[in-house]
């Protein structure tokens, strides 16, 4: 499925950090489901983002927040996030979710606090994690739904 | 533009009410809804596409420390937010209307219980409230439930038995929701699914249960109609209509007797505020004051037993309110509360297991949602907010995309109901222990319900409308909903929201001529 919001850079850096914070986000296609929102009407905008008193277009929320997370990795570890080891990401991921790590641009264009974007990156994961149909039968439990949903995370058209 | 006898603004659970009351009576009734047509079959069962029933008009902005959470808090569309509301329906206690006189806090409301039991009676049996009134020991006089009560599944078992060990009562939660079919809708399935919206009907909504009525005596019902302003005439005495936008943003006009605002309380008060210099029905200067959101104490724990947690309603299983009456009896604070027991929880969502500990991540992470599928509890407290004057809806210097000034608000807890929520949290971790939850913590303040903006009261230095919704300023100008709350209580609002616009919609039909003329 082609992305129509994000860019492959982008789509690798979440696919990387939201896998790291919710295993199993990235094979269940978070980047998918951000993208695919990002570029749907506002009024049919289903991110939890929209629960955080924050109004749509969310699109600058990630892709800022991403270029944030880069830039910090470079300036903590001295090289790219796709090359730390499980124990640096899991440390900079414990730091991120309490504040702003060093580097996380506090002024100009702000990004979002890292602690915000760590928990609505985490939200999302899990909406696509363990929220659909496939992910409650790989935890055995019913679904029991009354209408399925004709796709876990399209709106029909 | 043929003029109407009754436009209502909002399709939710006040306006479809009053839409079916007043049309069976024989009003030619229009609805204005400013969100989309939404359909039973329409209601996907899935914690993702139910947000899409959110609140999606013009943006609202949020101050002060306790913000009350608009879009959560909100729906939009046919049905409103009682379209995916969880259906606790509690009723107000007798202290509740008289918290000034007795306590010399807060304000009185203009009726007192026994003003309004007749309607709670009547709308329960019209609507089907499933509950155990013997057991319910501190519900005020009424009928006995229409429906047996609620089954107890495993969470709630478990979690009542922390509360039974520390000298305190269970009984079950009175639910606007079938236990057994009643009034032509069927049985609910117990599968926690009712955040999405009950498809099956099972849930008293306002399209499973008034809307069908209305619709059934030809009220007209617009959908993606934003109304933007009440019209008076040269006097500005009398309403005469509304002026409203539909998506393609002409602005349309539709004449009206009477005008009814329904559309919650926050956009209630923006239209009034937006439709006149100081603001429509504002003699009083409390347009827009006094808004109130309840604070959610929530509890999460897992226990070594099976819970089940995916079972029931999403609203809960079992009631305590052992910490309601004599509002200055608690331990910490001022104020009543009660505890829903043992929601229906799925993995995802802010009110998801998932979301209940967000401290994990990671491989702690997937050992914890693997434990929580099968072994996680959970518990609410409704927790009073004492109304509090500089909480208010005002209009924003910014607009929406029809220029109408957006709804700017301010909400920050009174001291005593804040601390009544520390002490309702400390008390339900000391719940859980005894529960024997082998891992307890709490969630952050999560505000639900929101109410006030537009209080009743006696006269118009004190107050928006009579005690009828009924504008002081403008006799033919009404409002329904909890806006119209003077206090929150410390229950859900909607069951009283109903008893309150039946009440409202006989005042109407008995007062007609005098309204209108
Ligand atoms: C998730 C959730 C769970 C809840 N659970 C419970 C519960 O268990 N028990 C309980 O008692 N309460 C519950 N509530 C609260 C309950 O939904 C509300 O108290 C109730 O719906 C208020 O009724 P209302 O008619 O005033 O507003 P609504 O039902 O919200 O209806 C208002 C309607 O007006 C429309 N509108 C707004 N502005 C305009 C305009 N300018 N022009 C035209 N239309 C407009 C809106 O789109 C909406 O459809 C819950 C709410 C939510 C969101
Ligand atoms: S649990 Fe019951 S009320 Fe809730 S959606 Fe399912 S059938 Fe409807």
């Amino acid at each position: 499925m082609p992305f129509r919001s994000l860019n492959q850079k982008q789509v690798s850096a979440l696919d990387f950090l939201s896998d790291a914070i919710v295993p199993g986000a990235k094979s269940s296609g978070l980047s998918h489901f951000i993208d695919h929102q990002l570029s749907a009407p506002n009024e049919d905008n289903l991110l939890i983002l929209r629960y955080l008193r924050m109004n749509p277009p969310f699109k600058n929320f990630y892709t800022s927040a991403l270029k944030a997370f880069e830039r910090s990795v470079r300036l903590k570890y001295n090289k790219s996030p796709f090359d730390l080891s499980e124990a640096e990401i899991s440390e900079f991921i414990s730091i991120m979710m309490q504040k702003n790590p060093a580097g996380w641009p506090e002024t100009g264009q702000v990004p979002p606090p890292a602690p915000l974007f760590y928990f609505v990156l985490r939200s999302d994961a899990i909406d696509v994690t363990y929220g659909t149909m496939s992910s409650f039968d790989s935890m055995d439990i019913p679904y029991m739904a009354h209408i399925a949903p004709s796709h876990p995370w399209k709106a029909p058209s | 533009m043929k003029k109407t006898d009754v436009i209502i603004v909002g399709s939710g659970a006040a306006g479809s009410l009053m839409a079916a009351k007043l049309s069976e009576a024989g009003k030619k009734v229009t609805i204005l809804e400013a969100g989309p047509e939404r359909r039973l079959e329409d209601l996907t069962s899935s914690q993702i596409h139910a947000r899409r029933l959110k609140w999606g008009g013009a943006p609202v902005e949020e101050n002060g420390r306790q913000p009350i959470g608009n879009v959560f808090n909100s729906g939009y569309g046919t049905g409103g937010s009682a379209l995916h509301h969880y259906a606790v329906w509690p009723r107000l206690h007798v202290e509740d209307f008289k918290v000034k006189s007795l306590y010399n806090r807060a304000v009185d409301w203009p009726i007192d219980y026994d003003d309004i039991r007749p309607f709670y009676d009547k709308i329960q049996q019209e609507v089907g409230i499933s509950g155990d009134h013997t057991a319910e020991i501190w519900r005020p006089k009424g009928d006995p439930y229409p429906l047996p009560p609620v089954p107890a599944f495993q969470q709630s078992e478990v979690i009542a038995r922390g509360f039974a060990k520390l000298g305190k009562r269970t009984s079950p939660l009175p639910l606007a929701i079938n236990s057994r079919d009643y009034q032509g809708r069927p049985a609910c399935l117990w599968d926690g699914w009712c955040d999405a919206g009950c498809p099956t009907r099972a849930l008293a909504s306002p399209l499973a249960h008034y809307l069908p009525k209305a619709i059934k005596q030809d009220v007209n019902i617009i959908h993606n109609a934003a109304v933007t302003r009440i019209l008076t005439d040269k006097s500005g005495k009398k309403a005469i209509g509304v002026h409203y936008q539909n998506k393609d943003g002409a602005k349309i006009t539709q004449m009206a007797d009477v005008v009814i605002l329904a559309a919650y309380a926050i956009q209630n008060p923006r239209l009034l505020l937006n439709s006149a210099e100081g603001g429509l029905a504002n003699r009083s200067g409390l347009v827009g004051a006094y808004i109130m959101s309840h604070a959610a104490a929530l509890v999460y724990g897992l226990f070594d037993q099976e819970t089940a947690p995916y079972m029931g309603a999403t609203g809960g299983q079992m009631l305590n309110q052992d910490s309601y009456d004599h509002k200055d009896q608690r331990t910490k604070g001022f104020g009543s509360y009660q505890w829903m027991i043992a929601q229906a929880v799925k993995p995802n969502d802010l009110l998801g297991y998932g979301g209940s500990n967000p401290g994990l991540y990671g491989a702690k992470l997937t050992e914890f949602m693997a434990r929580a599928a099968h072994h996680f509890g959970t518990m609410t407290a409704c927790v009073e907010d004492l109304p509090v004057k500089e909480n208010h809806v005002k209009l924003s210097s910014d607009r929406d995309k029809f220029g109408i000034p957006l709804a700017h608000i301010h909400h920050t807890s009174h001291a005593d109901s804040h601390a009544l929520w520390q002490g309702a949290k400390q008390e339900g971790i000391e719940i859980f222990k005894a529960a024997g939850a082998t891992e307890f913590w709490n969630g952050p303040l999560g505000p639900m319900h929101i109410m006030g903006g537009t209080i009743m009261g006696d006269t118009a230095e004190n107050s928006v409308t009579n005690s009828y919704g009924q504008c002081h300023d403008i006799d033919n100008l009404f409002i329904a909903g909890p806006g119209l709350f003077p206090t929150s209580g410390g229950v859900n609002p909607t069951y009283t929201v109903h008893a309150l616009t039946l009440r409202s919609s006989e005042y109407i039909l008995n007062n007609w001529s005098g309204v209108i003329s």
